[in-house]
């Protein structure tokens, strides 16, 4: 019985995936859209694509459902969007892992060249602290002891030649230090280790970071940006850009979907999108995780633009690094 | 007092009653399942937990956890195929005992094991989280390795036919740890420009193949020449233990369990480790027990299941009072938390001092729930035994590849669930030891990460294992469970011809 109604289902969904190719852009999304997160399940980057996707869905009239692809380091996630055909009913969560990949060399599939940005929606802000027993109350006093004794600073991080490895060292670079990434098997684990006195300096983005802050165990130094943050425990903390230190990266979500998808479906997800990001819900989501201290949303001519840029920037600092494929 | 009466209100109502057994439920059949981990179980309930309380949600996920810890078992014991990690020392005799006819007892005491854990670690997070939170930050990299070494040192009591070649397949599987993205370099080792192999050989498919699968090949050639009655007769039995025999036990339920809260409350140690130290624990004291183990002890049974239940409670004490998830699962649960508007962290218990109560009262509940519905319910899975084994190996088969499938969605998953299906049916047939094999896979990682980092924080100097008292004592101890079985075997060989 139940082998017959998958059989069914599944003739069913066949029958409408001819349709749905026949009828082209006309009526989409005529069935379920697909929302690729190159993630595994729980993280901070997946929670946000289920919660996006949910509000989304009521927008589109159609469910969104969330598929975790997190093989190969966002590169199985990536060449699984790439292979779906551009009809708009795969869209792919992108976070700064996809560009470094480009920027690295290390997949063969070129992210901008294959995929157009739909829209940029949060920012995550990252900053820097160190631990309360810490001798350095200022980011000048870490950044002096940095140029006196380089590579002497431990900075935590949890994936080395991805996201936190370029802030800690495109940080440093910048300020015209270094210092030693050590990378640890989880955000937990490095937490621990920044508390258990292993680490002289810890990095997080925002929402992690306030509950040690408020705590007192973690005195915040510099939030990586170009303005103080809005916050009340944060209002001391000097931005990275005031100090002189021209360097902002954090991290962020958006979405694209594959080249070549008809701009009509572009038009439709987009504004869909646009009404997500716009309800009170989402707004709610946002103010919970801490990722509306800082406007991250750009519309798709922006972010296309804003991603240009950050790869030339990646590819700088892994150069530097030695981890860009030749 | 009044902070306790206002958690008992809140798990007690119609409401929370009715989330509890529908959670524990859930997540045990998610538990199950090879492929559904605890994790996702609860990633799955998290929509469910938009429009609830807080104290709602927490009592929800709080029971799929628990539900989650134990279901591992049930396949574990039926079907050798642990359907999480935590469970893979459970297959070690809970297999053996089904194989003996002994289904119903293996799932009753698994059941009761690991209800017995989650009360025992519950009452010490309500007891001591703050001070125990302490503990966990004295774990650093020197300490993570010297616990990984006392976990990779249990070879020696659980493949004790052949040591040497034990100490090969535990070779092998760190070997093979070490394809992928190295996690301090960020460099690609053994790769061979496959994009698969980045992110490593995923060890939950390799012990899908190397359990289940080995298992069922090893059934296609023994089938014909062998008494089939055990399935086709039906001389499974899915009695339970007499109350007084677990009893006898009570040792190893309670050494099982401290071993399980303390490892749970360290930071990524998680389940799996502990459910391997205690299980290696249980079959060092209790080596001269009628029943060898490894062909059915119940003590083997026992100790992991007791163990990685205990760690739900420990691994929810840093999560709690540092903001600081002691396991993969909590990790998630703290994302549900900030979801649900609270934020872990130091202060959380300063400023929501009903949580704790609420989460003990859920642990609690969720274990008197297992304890006395789960034995019933769980042993009536042992019937799956009674199906001939041409019905009952394909199914094997197909449950172990949807499993491998949905790790991560990943065909390649499948294909490795393959290789190591012939090659540990290989590894029986010529007795090297599978299980060495997954405890070098899964412990390689966290040795070399731990390792090296130590290293480089030590400044190049590797001083720091030796005198950080803690990491001292570990390593000596990881020593001593290492080299001791050898000694007491010369020993005896000493003694035998004098006697």
């Amino acid at each position: 019985m139940i082998l017959r109604n998958l059989f069914t289902s599944a003739a069913a969904g066949l029958a409408l995936v001819a349709l749905g190719g026949a009828a082209g852009a006309q009526d989409y999304p005529r069935r379920p859209i697909e929302m690729v997160v190159p993630f595994g399940a729980g993280g901070a980057s997946d929670i946000f694509a289920r919660q996006f996707a949910q509000i989304a869905s009521k927008y589109l009239g159609k469910p969104i459902s969330v598929i975790n692809k997190g093989g190969a380091g966002t590169i199985e996630g990536m060449l699984y969007a790439y292979s779906a055909p551009a009809d708009g009913y795969t869209i792919l969560e992108v976070t700064p892992s996809l560009p470094i990949v480009e920027a690295r060399n290390s997949s063969s599939i070129k992210f901008r060249a294959e995929f157009e940005p739909i829209m940029k929606v949060q920012a995550d802000v990252q900053l820097i602290g160190v631990p309360k027993s810490s001798p350095y109350k200022t980011i000048e006093e870490l950044v002096a002891f940095g140029k006196a004794n380089p590579k002497k600073l431990k900075i935590g991080g949890i994936s080395p030649g991805a996201l936190d490895d370029y802030i800690a060292n495109g940080f440093a670079r910048a300020a015209g230090f270094t210092w030693n990434y050590v990378p640890y098997r989880g955000a937990s684990v490095m937490k621990a280790a920044v508390l258990g006195g292993e680490l002289d300096v810890y990095q997080d983005k925002l929402i992690s970071f306030m509950s040690l802050v408020e705590s007192g165990d973690i005195r915040p130094l510099v939030v990586l940006g170009e303005k103080r943050l809005d916050v009340p425990a944060l209002k001391d903390v000097p931005s990275s850009v005031e100090k002189g230190i021209n360097f902002t990266e954090g991290s962020w979500r958006g979405f694209v979907v594959k080249k070549g998808t008809p701009e009509k479906v572009k038009k439709i997800i987009i504004e869909a999108f646009q009404k997500t990001y716009e309800d009170p819900a989402y707004k709610e989501v946002e103010k919970k995780e801490m990722t509306d201290i800082v406007p991250g949303y750009e519309t798709a001519e922006q972010f296309k633009k804003s991603l240009d840029k950050e790869v030339e920037e990646y590819r700088a600092v892994f150069t530097e690094l030695g981890l860009v494929k030749k | 007092m009044d902070v306790f009466i206002q958690a008992l209100g809140e798990v007690f109502n119609p409401l929370s009653v009715v989330l509890v057994v529908a959670g524990t439920v859930f997540g045990m059949v998610c538990g199950a399942l090879p492929g559904i981990s605890t994790s996702l179980a609860i990633i799955l309930c998290l929509p469910f937990t938009y429009t609830m309380t807080p104290a709602a949600a927490v009592v929800l996920l709080i029971a799929v956890y628990v539900g989650g810890a134990c279901g591992g078992s049930i396949s574990a014991i039926l079907i050798k195929s642990p359907g999480t990690p935590e469970a893979v020392a459970t297959t070690f005799d809970g297999y053996p005992m089904a194989q003996k006819g002994e289904a119903g007892i293996a799932l009753g005491l698994a059941v009761t094991a690991s209800s017995f854990g989650t009360i025992f670690s519950a009452v010490v997070m309500l007891i001591a989280a703050p001070l125990l939170a302490t503990v966990a930050l004295s774990f650093q990299s020197a300490e993570y390795f010297g616990l990984s070494l006392i976990g990779l040192s249990c070879i020696t009591s659980i493949a004790a036919k052949d040591q040497m070649k034990a100490a090969l397949s535990v070779i092998l599987g760190l070997m093979i740890s070490t394809i992928g993205i190295d996690s301090i370099n960020g460099t690609e080792r053994f790769a061979f420009g496959q994009p698969f192999l980045l992110n490593g050989i995923n060890y939950i498919s390799v012990m899908i193949g190397a359990f289940a699968v080995a298992e069922v090949l090893k059934n296609i050639e023994e089938y014909r020449h062998r008494d089939n009655t055990l399935h086709e007769g039906g001389r499974v039995s899915i009695k339970l233990m007499k109350f007084a025999e677990m009893v006898k036990m009570w040792s190893t339920f309670v050494t099982a369990s401290i071993i399980g809260v303390i490892i749970g409350i360290i930071p990524a140690a998680g389940g799996s480790i502990s459910s391997l130290i205690a299980y290696g624990e249980a079959s060092r004291t209790h080596k001269n027990d009628p029943i060898k183990f490894g062909e059915g002890n119940p003590r083997g049974v026992v100790a992991p299941e007791a163990s990685n239940n205990a760690g739900v409670g420990g691994a929810l004490v840093p999560t709690m009072v540092l903001g600081i998830p002691g396991s993969p699962v909590t990790a998630v649960i703290m994302a549900a938390f900030i979801i649900i508007g609270m934020r872990p962290g130091p202060l959380l218990l300063r400023e929501q001092p009903v949580l704790l109560n609420t989460v003990f009262l859920a642990l609690v509940f969720s274990a008197l729930l297992l304890f006395v519905g789960g034995r019933f319910v769980t042993r009536q899975f042992g019937h799956i035994l009674k199906l001939p084994y041409p019905l009952l190996g394909p199914l094997i088969m197909a449950l172990g590849l949807v499993g491998a499938y949905s790790l991560q969605n990943s065909f390649y998953d499948v294909i490795v669930m393959f290789v190591f299906g012939l090659l540990g049916y290989l590894f029986d047939k010529f007795r090297y030891s599978s299980p060495a094999l997954i405890l070098g896979l899964i412990l390689g990682e966290l040795v070399e990460n731990s390792l090296r980092k130590q290293i480089i924080i030590g400044d190049g100097s590797a001083a720091g294992f030796f005198n950080r008292p803690i990491s001292l004592v570990i390593l000596v101890t990881a020593v001593v469970i290492l080299v001791w079985p050898l000694i007491g075997a010369v020993l005896k060989k000493k003694a035998k011809p004098a006697a």
